[in-house]
């Protein structure tokens, strides 16, 4: 691939690709603190769930999935749409609980508004479509 | 438990329902394209005559 290409694929997909980097970072920082969903107590038992490294390695392979698609912008298999899915699945996950996380310790975190507005850039993304924006657009204005 | 169900229904639902509405918005591209196409053929038949 040239790299004109390249710098264009990245031009085009960066949403996609800064989202990545950004998940990518917050599953780096559940590594490196570990258990924060066990402390401070009280504990919800499934919530430690996702501490475990496991969890944190496919968090980390959906942020991969997305930054090679974002620079190669490949198409087979319906990959963006996977991509999308599999974002929104993991960060709608993390956003429930560290809703419940905040509503047992009677506060609000950052980590709640930091995947909240992640979620909310996914789920705008995923539904834009200026394909039909664009069509509606030309249909008025053949009607006119 | 009740927890790891709110995660998982949290979990699925978001993508369960964002691909509901793409789903329902490329059948209405579809047929807004085909609306669009019948429209112009027929402007430009009448414009022919």
């Amino acid at each position: 691939m040239s790299e004109e290409k390249f710098r264009h694929n990245f031009d085009k997909n960066r949403t996609w690709f800064w989202t990545s980097i950004e998940l990518l970072a917050m599953s780096i920082y559940f590594i490196i603190t570990r258990r924060y969903f066990e402390y401070p107590p009280p504990t919800r038992d499934y919530l430690t769930i996702l501490d475990n490294q496991l969890v944190q390695v496919f968090v980390i392979g959906v942020a991969v999935f997305g930054l090679v698609w974002s620079l190669f912008d490949f198409h087979q298999l319906h990959a963006h749409r996977y991509l999308a899915w599999l974002m929104l699945f993991t960060l709608a996950a993390y956003t429930a609980a560290f809703i419940l996380r905040d509503y047992d310790l009677n506060r609000i975190s950052l980590g709640a508004i930091f995947t909240g507005i992640l979620l909310a850039r996914i789920i705008h993304e995923t539904l834009r479509n200026p394909e039909l924006i664009d069509v509606k657009r030309r249909l008025k204005h053949l009607k006119k | 438990m009740s927890d790891a169900v709110i995660i998982a229904i949290a979990g699925l639902a978001a993508p369960v329902i964002v691909a509901i509405i793409n789903g329902s918005n490329e059948r209405k591209l579809l047929r807004l394209k085909e609306e669009l196409k019948e429209k112009e053929d027929k402007e430009k038949d009448e414009d022919d005559n």
